[in-house]
């Protein structure tokens, strides 16, 4: 349970609203404040390239499976489709009446999936022409804050401290009551379990089945922002960001804190995302981001190299 | 001289002599001097209808001396304005005249003027002074007339009638004269009444005049006049006519007037007036009664006289005082009130404070009447005391009743302007509560009549009908409302709470996360949602329908939603749906035909190739190598579909609820082998699958029948039908092996949709049409 600062990069695009690794973990995306998206190889701390085209600051961002195509949106309450290579946008999807704060490939990447302060849910078809959603979901009631996919799901967190989850094979919503506003969820790696930070500064852990409660986790401050919180790829972890400028670490079983990783001291870390097959960590903090590594993780990479 | 004397015999009448100033003429009349003239003393030529035709005189038209037509003009000059001649311009007014050729004056035409009745008419005209006028002022009438007679005048005239004449037996003279008098006689006859001897001799002076001669004649009667009604134009009287204004010399001073001695006309009276003089003064010509004296004495004095008398006789002018007195009729003076009096219904201002002194006199109700003539001793209570002992029972029930207190069964009380009815209502309650309606009457009063008491029975009846306290049942769906009516506007409203949300917060708060705090909703995932996230559509049974209610549903849901998911796990499906699906399936079956058909299987080495990618991947756990399974194999076949796919609706004209739960069996069931297939020996093509199926079902113990037919769809897509497959896909299917036909005749037909507890299976079932669907427009695509 050892993470080290990896890499710490200046992105040079206001603050950074979002950073998100790639399917594969290789790369990284960031998202400003500055309308741009910013492509990096986070272990050199690279740009690779930037995608500018949003119409005011670019609150998430996700790769396509194949990193051929970016899905990114916005405080411009759009939702724009990239060519990786060309930097170019490929589609502009319009139809939500407020913020887009989440967006989300399916598997495949031919579906987006993308939450509003609208409280609406869109799914977008992004293999076809098709410039309408395919299907609106309404059910939340407030601003849905995050929205996560597998493959037959689509996760949601909603202000209105509800935690929705479509099923879609089975053709169902399960809405599981979490009694705070929920800032942010995520999946575990085996996607049984939901993570779901709320903003009485708690994290929870339930069980996607039953909806019962795992655990919970506090101690982290989250002030007024959206923190986001993770899982790490072993499922043993759980990461939150903080305001307090540092990443809070528990464990996942004993519920308790095990490390701090302190990003900055200035600074809210606010976003999250963890590597998908290592034990590292990206956050964003103010306008950088830092890549933290687990050392066991990486001697084995040493290894590996050697 | 002599010779007059002489005997001479004249013959004839001597001429006479003639005289000097007119001498016969000695040169008889020639031509030139017979010369007609018209009317107005202008020569006249001869017209053809008023004796002869003369160009002229003696022809002389044209020629200096006779009528020039009219001038000719050279038209040289004045070309364009070429004058139009018109028949017009040869004519004189003789020609327009109406004997002329073209008369121009309106005239009766001969077809419309009957001559014979004209005559007659005129005549009778001028026998009858009056109706001249009147048939002069008929003019249009007289100009119109009928050109036929009707039939009634002309069976008249056959009988020898005449207009003119009255209708009726001939009669002599002194009868005619007679009728004649009588018809004058008949209209009224203002002044005196003549005498009745006048009348007479004047009828005998008539005889008299009766020539002697006429006696045997005899005449038609004279015809009737027909009344004609002058319209009353003036506000005087009826039959009034005023004084004749005219002067009395007016008529032969007109007369006079006219008199011309010697070319010369004479006005004004007499002889006239010369014309340096002027006339005088007509004092005759305007009569006026003030002109005229009727008494000799002079006029003041007389009316002084007159006054003098009407004041000595208390009278006003004109009259006189009656000889007979006036008989008053009798008057009776009104009775007088008394000063005390005060009438019973004054009219109260409402500003009036002070009460009414005295309150109306009670009314007195049966009861107290009853109470007062039960003081006096008169009346008894019928029937009370005449109960027969069965009756005590009921009666002591009766009592209890009545001793106790009137408990109100419901707040409502229909009769409350009437107390005693009320009560009256409340015992009838009660009676009827415990089963003693015929004992009823006995609440009523004895005073009342047997008619007051039926009507109020049936009164009391019917308000036990319609004001019955509410029901358990139904009591219990209501509450009391919560909060009174709002008596404060002002105060804030309470927010109601929602138990179930209360609920919620409890077990959050509780952090009894779980069953608690979670809900199951119905929620229908798009169609291409699911194809985006290769997953199978939910099963719903009627998924248009139901993706519309949950549309417009809020997040609740009702109860039997609650039951349903309740009764059934995720993905055990219903049977009646079952029912549904394979109606429609039915209704479908050349589509999913070509479905079927689509289904080829792809070439072994393809399979292997994809079998070995997904071995990369490693998203499968099981053996696949063991290329034996087949069902394992499709699997692993289909679940590696994640590659490519590239056209967003494969099959968008068949409904995912057909499609998806296909059961390929089916068609093969309602075709027999058919066309090329008819001759095919289709039983040695099934031997190998058949060893196939063994194996797979060996290995999966718990094979329901879905299995069996999944079974069955690898048998259709063994590699050995696929030529002659392409060559007549869309009409025929393979025939399945007989033993597996009776298994499915021996399976109702749902049996055979995919009853599947492993999500997998149906999501490969799915993928893998897809996958197949996707090779097959591949391949067009190469074409």
């Amino acid at each position: 349970m050892d993470y080290v600062c990896v890499t710490t990069v200046e992105c040079n695009q206001g603050a950074v609203r979002a950073i998100r690794y790639n399917v594969d973990g290789n790369y990284c995306l960031s998202c400003g404040s500055d309308k741009k998206i910013k492509l990096w190889n986070p272990l050199k701390g690279l740009l690779l390239n930037t995608y500018a085209g949003h119409g005011n600051e670019v609150l998430d961002a996700a790769s396509s499976c194949d990193n051929s195509q970016i899905i990114s949106c916005g405080a411009d309450k759009t939702v724009i489709l990239w060519d990786v290579v060309k930097a170019q946008p490929l589609r502009r999807l319009r139809g939500h009446a407020g913020k887009v704060t989440s967006v989300v490939f399916n598997e495949e990447s031919t579906a987006v999936i993308s939450g509003s302060y609208d409280n609406t849910v869109m799914c977008w078809d992004v293999k076809s022409r098709q410039n309408t959603p395919i299907q609106v979901l309404k059910d939340a009631t407030d601003c849905v804050t995050k929205v996560k996919v597998t493959d037959h799901e689509i996760l949601t967190s909603s202000l209105d401290c509800r935690i929705r989850r479509y099923d879609i094979r089975a053709g169902e919503l399960i809405e599981d009551y979490i009694g705070e506003p929920v800032s942010s969820i995520s999946y575990t790696s085996d996607e049984q379990c939901i993570l779901a930070s709320s903003t009485d500064e708690t994290i929870k852990l339930l069980d996607k089945n039953s909806g019962e409660l795992l655990g919970e986790y506090s101690g982290h401050k989250t002030g007024d922002y959206y923190i986001e919180s993770c899982v790490d790829h072993t499922d043993s972890f759980i990461f939150s960001g903080s305001t307090d400028g540092a990443i809070w670490c528990w464990d996942l079983v004993k519920m308790i804190p095990v490390n701090q990783l302190i990003h900055s001291n200035k600074s809210v870390v606010h976003s999250l995302s963890s590597h998908a097959s290592t034990g590292s960590i990206i956050s964003a903090s103010g306008s950088n981001f830092k890549v933290w590594s687990n050392s066991s993780s990486l001697e084995n990479e040493n290894e590996s190299e050697t | 001289m002599d010779l007059d004397d002489q005997d001479f015999v004249t013959y004839g009448t001597p001429l006479e002599p003639l005289e000097e100033d007119n001498l016969p003429r000695k040169k008889a009349f020639t031509v030139e001097d017979q010369i007609v003239t018209d009317e107005h003393g202008r020569r006249r030529f001869h017209g053809a209808f008023t004796g002869g035709f003369s160009a002229g005189f003696f022809n002389t038209v044209g020629t200096p001396q006779g009528w020039e037509p009219s001038t000719f003009k050279s038209s040289r000059n004045t070309r364009m304005q070429a004058k139009e001649q018109s028949a017009f311009d040869f004519m004189d007014d003789e020609d327009m005249s109406e004997h002329g050729i073209c008369p121009m004056s309106v005239q009766v035409k001969s077809s419309f003027d009957n001559k014979s009745i004209d005559r007659s008419e005129l005549k009778r005209k001028g026998n009858i002074g009056k109706s001249v006028s009147l048939a002069t002022s008929n003019a249009v009438q007289n100009v119109f007339k009928p050109v036929r007679v009707t039939i009634g005048v002309k069976l008249l005239m056959k009988m020898g009638w005449k207009p003119g004449q009255g209708v009726g037996p001939r009669v002599n003279m002194k009868q005619k004269k007679l009728m004649r008098r009588e018809w004058e006689n008949m209209g009224k006859v203002y002044g005196c009444e003549l005498p009745s001897n006048f009348d007479k001799h004047d009828d005998e002076s008539d005889e008299s005049d009766i020539d002697v001669d006429l006696e045997g004649i005899t005449f038609a009667p004279d015809d009737y006049k027909t009344y004609i009604a002058v319209p009353k134009l003036n506000l005087f009287g009826l039959g009034y006519q005023g004084m004749d204004r005219r002067t009395v010399l007016s008529s032969k001073k007109q007369e006079l007037s006219k008199l011309t001695v010697n070319g010369k006309t004479i006005r004004g009276q007499a002889f006239g007036v010369s014309v340096f003089e002027e006339e005088d003064e007509d004092i005759y010509g305007t009569e006026d009664l003030t002109n005229y004296d009727f008494t000799l004495e002079p006029e003041a004095e007389l009316k002084k006289i007159k006054k003098q008398e009407y004041s000595q006789l208390d009278c006003i002018e004109g009259f006189h005082v009656c000889t007979k007195p006036y008989q008053r009729r009798e008057r009776f003076p009104l009775p007088q009130i008394p000063a005390d009096y005060v009438p019973l219904k004054s009219r109260r201002s409402r500003w009036d404070s002070t009460e009414r002194s005295e309150p109306r006199a009670k009314v007195k109700t049966v009861t107290d009447r009853v109470r007062i003539i039960d003081d006096d001793g008169i009346a008894s209570t019928p029937g009370t005391s005449k109960l027969s002992a069965e009756d005590e029972a009921s009666e002591e029930l009766i009592k209890k009743i009545d001793s106790m207190p009137p408990v109100p069964t419901s707040s409502f009380k229909p009769f409350a302007t009437d107390s005693e009815k009320q009560s009256r209502y409340e015992r009838f309650l009660m009676f009827r509560k415990f089963g003693l309606r015929d004992k009823v009457d006995m609440i009523y009063p004895p005073t009342m009549t047997e008619w007051d008491r039926e009507r109020e029975k049936s009164e009391f009846e019917q308000a036990a009908c319609l004001y019955r306290p509410m029901s358990d049942d139904m009591a219990n769906r209501f509450t009391v409302g919560g909060q009174e009516d709002i008596q404060d506007l002002l105060k804030p409203v309470e927010k109601t709470k929602n138990l179930k949300q209360e609920v919620l917060i409890q077990a959050a708060k509780q952090k009894r996360f779980g069953a608690l705090t979670r809900r199951k909703l119905n929620w229908i995932p798009d169609k291409i949602l699911c194809k985006r996230f290769n997953v199978p559509e939910p099963v719903t049974g009627h998924l248009e329908k139901s993706a519309e209610v949950t549309k417009n549903k809020g997040p609740r849901t009702s109860i039997f939603e609650f039951l349903k998911s309740n009764e059934m796990p995720d993905n055990v499906k219903q049977p009646e749906k079952i029912e549904v699906k394979s109606e429609i399936m039915e209704e479908q079956l050349p589509e999913q035909m070509k479905v079927i058909v689509e289904q080829e299987p792809p070439p072994e080495s393809e399979l292997v190739a994809e079998t070995s990618r997904v071995n990369d991947t490693g998203d499968l756990t099981d053996d696949i190598k063991d290329i034996t399974d087949k069902m394992d194999l499709f699997k692993a076949v289909f679940l590696s579909s994640s590659d490519e796919e590239d056209e967003p609706d494969p099959e968008p004209d068949v409904p995912a609820t057909s499609t998806r739960h296909l059961d390929p069996v089916k068609p093969i069931e309602y075709s027999p082998p058919r066309g090329i297939f008819k001759n095919l020996d289709l039983d040695m093509l099934r031997q190998k699958p058949a060893s196939v199926k063994e194996a797979a079902s060996s290995e999966s113990e718990n094979v329901t029948d879905n299995k069996t037919s999944d079974t069955v769809t690898e048998t259709t897509e063994t590699p050995q039908l696929p030529e002659i497959k392409e060559e007549e896909p869309q009409l025929y299917g393979p025939v399945i092996p007989k033993s597996l036909h009776n298994d499915a005749a021996a399976h109702p037909r749902h049996a055979f949709r995919p009853k599947s507890k492993k999500d997998d299976e149906v999501w490969v079932e799915k993928s893998h049409k897809h996958k197949k669907h996707k090779k097959h427009k591949k391949h067009k695509k190469h074409k």
